[in-house]
């Protein structure tokens, strides 16, 4: 199955995002038992700044990332836009 | 409240469906040390934790083990798509897809469906702690069995990244306890 | 001791436990797991793909080969 040049850079982003968003999961479970590590604590705000940046080009080019409030959607109703995450790559025929 | 967010935190870009390997990996989803399993045992749990670290904490990893059994879903979901009932049959998941057909249920690979008898909330912070020490251990030693029986990179890929998960959580319970046993000291003594 | 900023990698033992007051000795009948104390982290890609961003909880785990059928 071929991807098209613009669904590569649509994944690429997506990996992007991925990335800063772990960065974000991991420093948000350390700060749970850490709450006074200042450093950890510039890095998460450092992190999130860059993943709302990241999240906001997404959404301009390619629809919601979040649903119930948290993104802008355009007309008609792109939250139901496919693929769905477990969709990715896997376009294969059935039998 | 909980909010989607419309990507799986680890990739899952299964090209060869693999009956087999779905009803081993299976587990993960619907079994006694699997994703679902923790996401509800640390959310039931987080109730009647005493301090606010330890309530984070299970909030928390609760949250990320439903994105885990977001991940298990979707292996499981493409290593069956496409396969044919012939395949299947070969890969002794017959009593699966009579059942289910090619969908993504939560069970054990031999059909066991999820129970809510597989965690415990027991009320005792230290008690539930230790449990949940102990299920990602076992979470871990099942992510390492799989890798064993698994030869498609794209499958041991993220298998390799939902093991090394249960190790970061192991290591955020074990400061827990920490916390919660300091706390239930201090309260001994004041 | 300074909790905040140990740069040394990897950490030594044994782990700074800072929050609360480090108990003197440890006690019978009672688990512990060291604390952790943040150093060094991967870059974002390098930590989705180890599934950490902390270096010193990366446990590899590499699969062995059947060796004479009689497992490990």
């Amino acid at each position: 199955m071929n991807h098209t040049h613009a669904d590569n850079e649509r994944r690429e982003l997506l990996e992007q995002i991925r990335a800063i968003e772990f960065m974000t999961i991991d420093l948000n479970l350390y700060l749970n038992t850490h709450p006074n590590d200042r450093r950890a604590l510039n890095e998460y705000n450092y992190y999130t700044r860059q993943l709302q940046a990241l999240r906001k080009e997404y959404e301009m080019r390619y629809g919601p990332l979040t649903n119930f409030g948290y993104s802008l959607s355009q007309y008609p109703w792109a939250w139901i836009n496919e693929p769905w995450p477990w969709e990715e790559d896997h376009y294969m025929e059935g039998c | 409240m909980w909010v989607y967010e419309k990507k799986l935190q680890y990739p899952v870009r299964i090209k060869n469906p693999n009956p087999k390997m779905a009803k081993y990996i299976i587990t993960q989803y619907g079994g006694p040390d699997g994703e679902l399993a923790a996401s509800l045992r640390y959310l039931s749990q987080r109730y009647h934790m005493p301090i606010p670290e330890a309530k984070g904490v299970l909030n928390d990893i609760g949250t990320e083990e439903l994105a885990h059994f977001e991940i298990v879903g979707a292996m499981v979901y493409q290593l069956m798509k496409g396969a044919c009932p012939e395949e299947i049959k070969m890969a002794d998941m017959g009593t699966y897809y009579a059942d289910h057909d090619n969908a993504v249920y939560p069970s054990t690979g031999t059909g066991v469906p999820f129970t809510a008898a597989y965690i415990q909330s027991k009320g005792d912070p230290i008690a539930d702690l230790h449990e949940d020490l102990a299920a990602e251990q076992k979470a871990r030693a099942t992510y390492e069995n799989l890798i064993k029986l698994a030869d498609d990179p794209d499958v041991i890929d993220p298998l390799r990244f939902l093991r090394e998960r249960e190790i970061v959580h192991f290591q955020r319970f074990g400061e827990v306890l920490q916390k919660v046993r300091e706390y239930m000291e201090s309260k001994k003594y004041f | 001791m300074d909790c905040r900023y140990p740069r040394h990698y990897p950490p030594r033992a044994p782990y700074m436990y800072c929050d609360y007051p480090m108990r003197k000795e440890v006690e019978l009948a009672e688990a512990y797991i060291p604390y952790q104390q943040y150093t060094i982290s991967f870059s974002p890609m390098e930590a989705l793909h180890a599934g950490t961003m902390f270096p010193e909880l990366v446990r590899p785990y590499e699969k062995k080969g059947c060796e004479g059928g009689k497992g490990r």
